[in-house]
């Protein structure tokens, strides 16, 4: 986790409203071929950010999920990103 | 009749017109099974996410077409057992799609873009260049998103 570098998220009780992304911008989909997108929504160690996280609605993190999945089985998107 | 799409990765170091070969004889093995190819793109070399047969990078081709299940069977069948091949996957994109929609579409593509195959290159450094970028890149812009 990049530590340091962020501010720190609001304590509990106090949560600011994510909104999704894709359900904002019409233009921006969501395609295994386009690694770029994607890669906002994987974190350094190639894992797949968690829609708590990310403020993805449950449809597009469903999309995204699949998409990531497929990007990386063509080698676009890698499983893991092993540390040195 | 279905859309699909079919990425492949070739070796990179097999020469160019070994990689149009390749590339015209899959687009035969659609045509003869009666489908259509609506577009085939070469994406050229790109760095591999991680390695496949040892090997770094890869020639990536993309071919969209329309066919039913036979052409997918016969074009595995052969990407299975061709050795330049490094990886490919198939991927429906529609199903029942009509031949009157993928003749317009044809169409008016053909007219942005004469040539039969087109040399797409997609940012073919994007791969490399964001993994140069990744380590730093990847959690604070996935934070952005989250801010807004």
């Amino acid at each position: 986790m990049a530590q340091g570098d962020r501010p720190r998220p609001e304590r509990r009780g106090f949560h600011r409203r994510k909104v999704c992304k894709f359900c904002t911008d019409s233009n921006m989909n969501i395609e295994y071929k386009d690694p770029g997108t994607l890669r906002h929504y994987v974190s350094e160690k190639g894992k797949i950010i968690p829609r708590r996280i990310t403020g993805n609605c449950a449809r597009h993190q469903r999309e995204l999920t699949i998409a990531i999945k497929r990007a990386r089985a063509i080698a676009l998107l890698p499983f893991v990103v092993s540390e040195n | 009749m279905n859309r699909y799409d079919l990425i492949f990765i070739i070796q990179s170091d097999v020469p160019k017109d070994e990689i149009d070969e390749i590339v015209e004889r899959y687009r035969g093995i659609v045509a003869n099974l009666k489908g259509t190819v609506v577009k085939a793109e070469k994406w050229g070399v790109r760095r591999l996410a991680y390695k496949i047969e040892k090997q770094g990078r890869g020639f990536y081709v993309l071919l969209d077409f329309v066919g039913n299940t036979p052409v997918i069977r016969e074009l595995e069948r052969n990407l299975k057992f061709d050795d330049k091949v490094l990886r490919y996957q198939t991927v429906k994109r529609a199903s029942q799609v009509s031949m009157a929609d993928i003749e317009k579409e044809m169409a008016g593509a053909k007219k942005e873009k004469p040539e039969e195959i087109k040399e797409v290159v997609p940012a073919p450094e994007t791969a490399a260049a964001a993994e140069a970028a990744a380590p730093e890149e990847a959690a604070p812009s996935a934070e952005e998103g989250s801010k807004e």
